[in-house]
């Protein structure tokens, strides 16, 4: 009897194992993308193919034509998107519902400068799914995070000497394959980084430093750090937060 | 009964913990996987063919080895946090680096960030200019010394092997076949 009961009892370790394993392995199901700011349904299997509106190209830079011929250029930005070009149904909306008006036209070269130095600076990081909402680490943080970076980063754009250096105001080729492969977490932190960028806030009180680190940094530059956010994942691994200073 | 609710509850608690990402980690670097690392520094700079900054006018960048071959000194703290460790060396054209790298199981390294945004002073992966010169001096003092050597000409094969290499790393990408879309679909 007392076998059988210690037979049962690690029958049920090893099913509580297996969930746990599973629970950690499991790729996060995702049934939606946020495209132009707005949730949009994914039907399964449609965005890759889809999203392929970029290309690797030479040196040249020459604009291409998608195969749905939607004119993009280098600039991954400098494409009109619509729901319909994502495969895409906008929630509880008509198909093929324009988001233009919710991206960067080529009529606003800086806010593409400002969503691609936002993105360079922080596309790599990932909220963690198991904060709450809110709290540090958060999908609600990262968006912030983002929001003060495009504080500061338009700041040093604007400034005299826009030259400082931060993070290019142009995608690297990686992103470009990632979005050419339907990335959806890349397209959704671009799309973020969009929305930080219109946020017009002030949230920093005109701070005009930041820095991402392994760990929250005491000062940056001698000056006392004023925001902090994180811990995020970083997507090669390891934890990242986000450090502001005057 | 006790005795297996308890082993029970015990195992459940010890399978959980990796996963709750409080607790640090602290490993050693071994030296496989110190030669993990050099490896895929020099395959990165292969694979954004990044050799021929290495040898500008005046003199190439580290000791000279032949007139088309360098060995560039690396720098590597041997402790790993949390999978995560840290390398400074010279990555042309940007100058002196430090670098995140990541350890995977199997010793697979994996280079942190993007060379593309250039390392700058905002973020984790930046160019050592930036840092305080005493630190940096310290951390070449106190890590392992290590090194990796770039050759100005790898041959066709040398470089599908970099490729082939960068993929597995990079989750696919590798910037080589990027730039050369055309070379890399002919068939080998």
């Amino acid at each position: 009897m007392a076998r059988c009961k210690l037979i049962a009892s690690s029958l049920l370790v090893l099913v509580l194992l297996s969930l746990s394993a599973a629970a950690q392995s499991e790729p996060i199901s995702e049934q939606y993308v946020y495209f132009g700011g707005k949730r949009v349904d994914l039907a399964p299997g449609t965005i890759s193919p889809r999203l392929k509106l970029y290309s690797s190209v030479d040196d040249d830079r020459e604009p291409f034509a998608d195969p749905d011929e939607h004119l993009c250029t280098y600039s991954a930005n400098e494409c009109n998107f619509t729901a319909e070009d994502s495969g895409i149904r906008a929630e509880g909306e008509a198909n093929a519902e324009t988001t233009q008006s919710q991206t960067p036209g080529t009529n606003n070269p800086k806010e593409v400068e400002l969503q691609d130095v936002i993105f360079n600076e922080t596309g790599g990081l990932r909220a963690d799914p198991k904060a709450k909402p809110g709290s540090p680490g958060s999908t609600e943080n990262l968006h912030d995070a983002r929001v003060a970076i495009a504080e500061i980063a338009e700041r040093v754009l604007g400034s005299s000497h826009p030259e400082r250096e931060q993070a290019p105001h142009s995608l690297t080729h990686e992103t470009v394959r990632d979005l050419n492969a339907g990335n959806k977490d890349v397209a959704r932190a671009l799309d973020d980084s969009l929305r930080a960028a219109r946020s017009r806030s002030n949230t920093t009180n005109d701070a005009m430093h930041f820095r991402t680190g392994r760990h929250k940094f005491k000062s940056l530059y001698g000056r006392k750090g004023t925001m902090y956010f994180g811990p995020f994942h970083d997507v090669t691994g390891g934890r990242r937060y986000l450090t502001v200073a005057p | 009964m006790k005795t297996p609710i308890f082993v029970s509850v015990s195992l459940v608690l010890i399978a959980s913990l990796p996963s709750s990402g409080q607790g640090t980690t602290k490993i050693r670097l071994t030296p496989s996987e110190t030669k993990a690392l050099a490896q895929a520094v020099q395959d990165e700079i292969y694979d954004r063919e990044y050799q021929g900054y290495f040898f500008p006018e005046g003199g190439p960048v580290g000791d000279v080895i032949s007139e088309s071959r360098t060995r560039v000194p690396l720098y590597v703290d041997p402790v790993v946090e949390d999978g995560e460790g840290e390398a400074i060396y010279k990555l042309m054209p940007y100058g002196e680096v430090l670098r995140l790298f990541h350890v995977h199981r199997g010793g697979k390294i994996v280079l942190d960030g993007d060379p593309e945004l250039g390392f700058p002073a905002s973020q984790p992966n930046r160019k050592t200019v930036y840092m305080e010169d005493r630190e940096v001096n310290r951390m070449k003092r106190d890590w392992l010394k290590s090194s990796f050597e770039i050759d100005l000409s790898p041959t066709p094969e040398a470089i599908q092997d970099v490729v082939r290499r960068q993929k597995q790393r990079t989750g696919g990408f590798s910037a080589w076949e990027f730039a050369h879309p055309k070379e890399s679909k002919k068939p080998q």
